[in-house]
């Protein structure tokens, strides 16, 4: 059996119970909502917080609103709630399909969009119990000097897997993010840096509290590759959202450290979209399947959500 | 026989036991707790080489918690493997001594008070290594000047071939030269010859990798050695005669003195036969603390420590007439055994013997070699061998079709061997349905309108595949023993192993028939080695045709006494009584009768006290024996001659598949499985048999691997290593096909082990008709099959 370390556990009940634990644990602490992404890190060691601070109790995170101009959700409403609501199916197709896709049922039941958009990025050198990685030195993520997939990398190429993302960029979503200080809103694109040692720019303290989507009725399709059809993290995830103007985005997911994301406001910027996303999807061999079929797969999936939605 | 008349087998019955599984009530290994436990951990080597300079168990053994450690000296050099002769002694040690040869041997055991202390001791254990050059390719594994992984290999002071009293020769010491752990050469015929007939010839090279049991239970053991020199055991296993005998010669303690207790068991699929080594250090600790000992492994660890299925190189020179007929194989293999040769030269043979009853081929050449590298050691899964050597074989086929432009299904008709026939080896063909198993799979998936009106993307394929139903392998035969109680209940003891199969189910089926009463008052007591008598154990696909068989003579054996007491009791002759529901009745006047209790009672009170007790007995292979120097028709591995089995399992698959011909995803739409295994004693059983080995050989084709970097298995868990889920399993046709085997109970044969193979070269040639292409190397990945792709529509243009 595969044990977790010892750890200093809190529940708070109240938002700014989260955020004062947050300060008082000075950065050791990690927040633990479905622990679908948490636990397993933590039972393979790669996560050995002080503290986890639970956030399950904590009352008013967990809604599906129209609040303005914007749809919010509230960073605990489960993956499976997303995916029944009818609303986000109406509006947001992208959303739906990206949450019906994510993982299986039982773990969409477990799993908030907070944490799944919060996922770590993940390397099959990397995601492995303590004792496997001894075989190796440690590696750029795990605090070492030299990558062990690609000699010489000087950045981590871990891949953020994440389902729900690409279809949130393609929405052009932001989060709202709740300090000691205050609230801030930022664009979901700006929260993730690309590199694959700390792929999101958030700090310790912070607390994703809930998404915005911009509320406008939108057409558009979630294209994931995996290798079964339940279960698996995205080989390749394509989401394209495109409004009534005939402007959008095509988002890939599962392509590197971070999704990458292309806006266009014509049919013929949309159709240029496969060849750059497929000169800028740099793929190494951390994942199932290799590299140059990967890459393949991107042309292949952005024509063909392009011409099932646009053309 | 006829087989409608049957009462209690070829039906339906729901699990005896399944009410005991549904609601968890079934005790598992894991559940095992006794007062005093101490939990063991092992620490793994993380390097594919390296000679063990010293090991530092200071620390940990003062850490608070910690019972005892121990390392590879402590233990010496016990060896233990699946095959240990004089020609090939074995060559594993628990821990191991000198040097460690895989990412993930065990170097030092603790056992502790937790599981929590355990794992802390680990961490202090220092071991220094001397890293040496490591080889994890087969082939530069045989080359000149490539790293030497075991030096000289001494035997036990006798090998386990020699206890069971086998061998004519002295075992002696085994030296690999280039790496090479074992070989096999059999020849039928004239190969030179055979080529010379032939019009077309050619030569192919295929490619299978080790594939993960994927058994659900993690692997565990208790152990909880007492003052009194009795060892009693929990395992997770396959049948306890292997355990229980290593176990007492590693210990060196008396065989009788090692009990392996009744446990339900997740899953086995060929790979728990074998003794691993932390059922050794669960037992050895338990020694060393006189505290009862418990191990589970983690997923990671089921895959790092312990073997999944053979990796074969099988390179294949056919030779056929214009008309397919096949005139010559010449078959070579290169099994890439991994740091110990475990099955390997058992494998080997069996890649020709299990195959041999499919196609009459009048001159074959089969070469193998088992070699040594630097990755986790390998061992049977569920056809142990089969499902390489027919991957190869009806890919080849489909092949030859292509270029002579012949048809897939004629090909396989005319090469097929006949009921009756008689093997190279001696083996004959009693039941042999397999034409039939053929045919009835080609009219459910409509394969000559399919062929001949082919549609876009799609392709189909054929595969077949045979298996024995039990070797003269050891424990060698199979017993059992019922019992009438007052009631009138009847108690069967039996050593076959539940592991997910419905064994008690059937097996109290077959008393049943026997003695024509409810299912409902036969009781099962299986699997405890002290409880049961001798028992072949649930591989060699051997439980229903060996244990079975001897289940049945126990039950008739009963009868007859019954019979006799019944007689005796109503004064009526036994002609003239029959057994009914419960009840020995005449069948002049049904108004005079008795019930089984009335019979329990005569033979209390009028027998002498006889508590009427039924035995019956059977041999795996009765002609095969070997007594003080007498040997009648024993099997050689190594030249294949010698009697093989009794009877063999037969199959035949064909796929309907759809690929997406820019990705290479495969849909596979139809499947059906056609199986000749005699008479089914439960139906659904059967067919759950069938199914499951379908799903598998799906997961053969397209998923799975156990992929290495550097040694180390890429992916040991079951997000990394994936096995189909209820969303990836197509529409499947199982398919019984009654053969009636005359030396099985009621008409039965193996059905465990044949569909797999025939379900994977279906699949596999399925996918290859859908891509217009060949792919050489399971599994067909995606990228694989869109390479297969991209070269098909070169050729074109």
């Amino acid at each position: 059996m595969n044990l977790l370390p010892d750890f200093e556990y809190r529940r708070p009940k109240s938002l700014s119970g989260v955020l004062s634990a947050l300060e008082e644990s000075q950065g050791k602490a990690v927040l633990l909502a479905g622990g679908t992404d948490l636990i397993p890190r933590m039972k393979l060691g790669l996560e050995q917080p002080g503290w986890i601070i639970d956030i399950k109790d904590v009352e008013n995170l967990r809604f599906i609103t129209i609040e303005g101009e914007n749809l919010t959700i509230g960073t605990l409403t489960s993956v499976h709630t997303v995916a029944k609501n009818t609303l986000i199916k109406t509006y947001f197709p992208t959303l739906h399909e990206a949450a019906v896709a994510t993982a299986s049922e039982i773990i969409q039941i477990r799993g908030t969009i907070g944490g799944n958009l919060l996922q770590e990025t993940r390397c099959n050198r990397y995601n492995k119990s303590e004792t496997w990685r001894h075989a190796f030195p440690p590696c750029l993520k795990t605090g070492g000097k030299a990558c062990n997939v690609i000699k010489g990398a000087r950045t981590c190429r871990s891949v953020y897997c994440g389902d729900l993302a690409p279809a949130l960029l393609s929405l052009d979503a932001s989060v709202v993010v709740a300090t000691t200080q205050g609230e801030r809103e930022i664009p979901l694109n700006e929260i993730f840096t690309g590199n694959g040692t700390s792929p999101f720019s958030l700090n310790k303290t912070d607390l994703v509290k809930m998404l915005k989507i911009p509320l406008r009725k939108t057409r558009g399709r979630y294209k994931k590759f995996r290798l079964r059809e339940t279960i698996d993290y995205p080989i390749l995830g394509i989401a394209l959202s495109v409004d009534d103007a005939g402007r959008g985005y095509l988002v890939l997911g599962a392509c590197g450290p971070r999704p990458l994301r292309y806006g266009f406001s014509t049919p013929e910027e949309a159709a240029d979209i496969p060849r750059k996303a497929f000169e800028d999807m740099k793929p190494i061999d951390n994942m199932p399947l290799p590299p140059r079929y990967r890459k393949h797969l991107v042309r292949v999936f952005a024509e063909r959500v392009l011409g099932e939605i646009i053309f | 026989m006829n087989m409608n008349n049957f009462h209690y087998i070829r039906k339906s019955p729901r699990r005896t036991d399944g009410e005991l599984i549904v609601t968890g009530r079934a005790r598992y290994t894991v559940d095992i707790d006794l007062p005093g436990m101490l939990y063991a951990k092992i620490l793994k080597s993380p390097h594919a080489h390296a000679r063990i300079r010293s090991i530092n168990t200071g620390k940990a053994e003062e850490l608070e918690g910690a019972k005892a450690v121990v390392t590879g000296r402590d233990i010496g050099n016990r060896r233990f493997s699946f095959i240990d002769t004089p020609a090939y002694p074995a060559d594993q040690t628990p821990l191991a001594v000198d040097k460690v040869r895989f990412i993930g041997e065990g170097v030092a055991a603790v056992a502790a008070e937790s599981e929590k202390a355990a794992e802390k001791a680990l961490s202090l254990i220092e071991v220094d290594y001397e890293e040496l050059p490591a080889v994890f390719d087969p082939e530069e594994a045989m080359k000149e000047g490539a790293p030497i992984i075991h030096e000289e290999i001494t035997p036990n002071t006798t090998t386990a071939w020699e206890d069971f009293g086998i061998p004519r020769a002295k075992s002696r010491p085994y030296k690999a030269h280039h790496n090479i752990s074992n070989r096999v050469f059999i020849e039928h015929g004239d190969i030179d010859k055979g080529f010379r007939e032939a019009d077309y010839v050619r030569e192919d090279r295929f490619v299978i990798p080790s594939t993960a049991h994927a058994a659900l239970e993690p692997h565990a053991a208790v152990a909880d050695f007492q003052p009194t020199g009795k060892l009693d055991v929990w395992l997770s296993h396959m049948g306890f005669e292997h355990k229980r005998f290593w176990l007492a010669k590693l210990l060196g303690i008396p065989l009788s003195n090692v009990r392996i207790h009744k446990t339900y068991v997740g899953g086995a699929f060929g790979g728990k036969i074998s003794l691993f080594a932390y059922e050794f250090l669960a037992a050895y600790l338990s020694m060393l603390t006189r505290r009862p000992v418990k191990t589970i492994l983690t997923r990671e660890e089921v895959f790092t420590t312990c073997p999944s299925a053979r990796r074969m190189i099988v390179t294949l020179k056919t030779g056929v007439k214009k008309d397919g007929k096949i005139t010559a194989q010449h078959v070579r293999i290169i099994d890439d055994v991994g740091a110990y040769r475990r099955s390997s030269p058992t494998a080997l043979y069996l890649t020709h013997v299990f195959r041999n009853p499919i196609y009459d081929i009048p001159n074959i050449r089969h070469e193998g070699y088992g070699v040594y590298t630097n990755k986790i050691f390998t061992t049977a899964k569920r056809g142990h061998g089969l499902q390489q050597m027919i991957f190869a074989v009806e890919s080849q086929l489909d092949m030859i079709c292509d270029a002579l432009e012949l048809d897939r299904l004629e090909i396989r008709l005319k090469n097929l061997r006949k009921k009756g026939d008689v093997l190279p080896n001696g083996d004959t063909l009693r039941s042999y349905a397999l034409p039939a198993c053929l045919k009835t799979a080609a009219e459910r998936i409509d394969w000559r309108r399919k062929t001949s009106h082919k549609k876009p993307n799609r392709g189909l394929g054929i595969g077949t595949a045979s298996m024995f139903s039990g070797a003269h392998n050891f424990p060698f035969a199979s017993a059992a023993t019922v019992r009438l109680n007052h009631d009138g209940r009847v108690i069967l003891y039996t050593g076959q192993t539940e592991f997910g199969i419905g064994v008690e189910t059937v097996m109290a089926q077959i008393v049943a028939e026997v003695l024509r009463c409810p299912l409902k008052d036969i009781i099962v007591n299986a699997g405890d080695s002290e409880i049961s008598p001798h028992d072949i154990g649930n591989w060699l696909s051997a439980g229903m045709f060996v244990s079975g068989e001897a289940v049945k003579r126990a039950a008739m054996d009963l009868k007859t006494q019954m019979l006799r007491y019944a007689s005796e009791g109503l004064g009526i002759p036994d002609s003239d009584l029959e057994f009914e529901n419960g009840w020995i009745i005449s069948k002049s006047d049904d108004s005079r009768k008795c019930s089984f209790s009335d019979i329990s009672r005569y033979g209390i009170q009028m027998a002498g006290g006889d508590p009427l007790i039924g035995k019956g007995f059977t041999k795996c292979v009765p002609e095969v024996y070997f007594w003080k120097g007498r040997y009648n028709k024993t099997a050689s591995l190594t030249s294949g001659k010698g009697r093989f089995t009794e009877a063999y399992g037969l199959a035949a698959a064909m796929a309907e598949v759809e690929v997406d011909q820019e990705t290479g995803k495969v849909r596979v739409i139809h499947l059906v499985v056609a199986d000749d295994c005699g008479t089914p004693i439960n139906i659904k059983s059967v067919e759950g048999q069938i199914v499951s080995q379908a799903v598998m050989g799906i997961g053969d084709v397209l998923f799975e691997e156990v992929r290495f970097e550097k040694g180390a298995v890429l992916n040991p868990n079951f997000l990394e290593y994936p096995i189909p889920t209820a969303s990836d399993i197509p529409k499947i046709d199982s398919i019984i096909v009654d053969s009636y085997e005359p030396n099985g109970p009621f008409g039965a044969k193996e059905v465990g082990e044949t569909s797999r193979a025939a379900a994977i070269a279906a699949v596999a040639n399925a996918v290859c008709d859908a891509v217009g292409g060949r792919i050489f190397s399971l599994p067909f990945t995606t990228d694989r099959i869109k390479k297969a792709l991209v070269a098909r529509e070169k050729r074109k243009s």
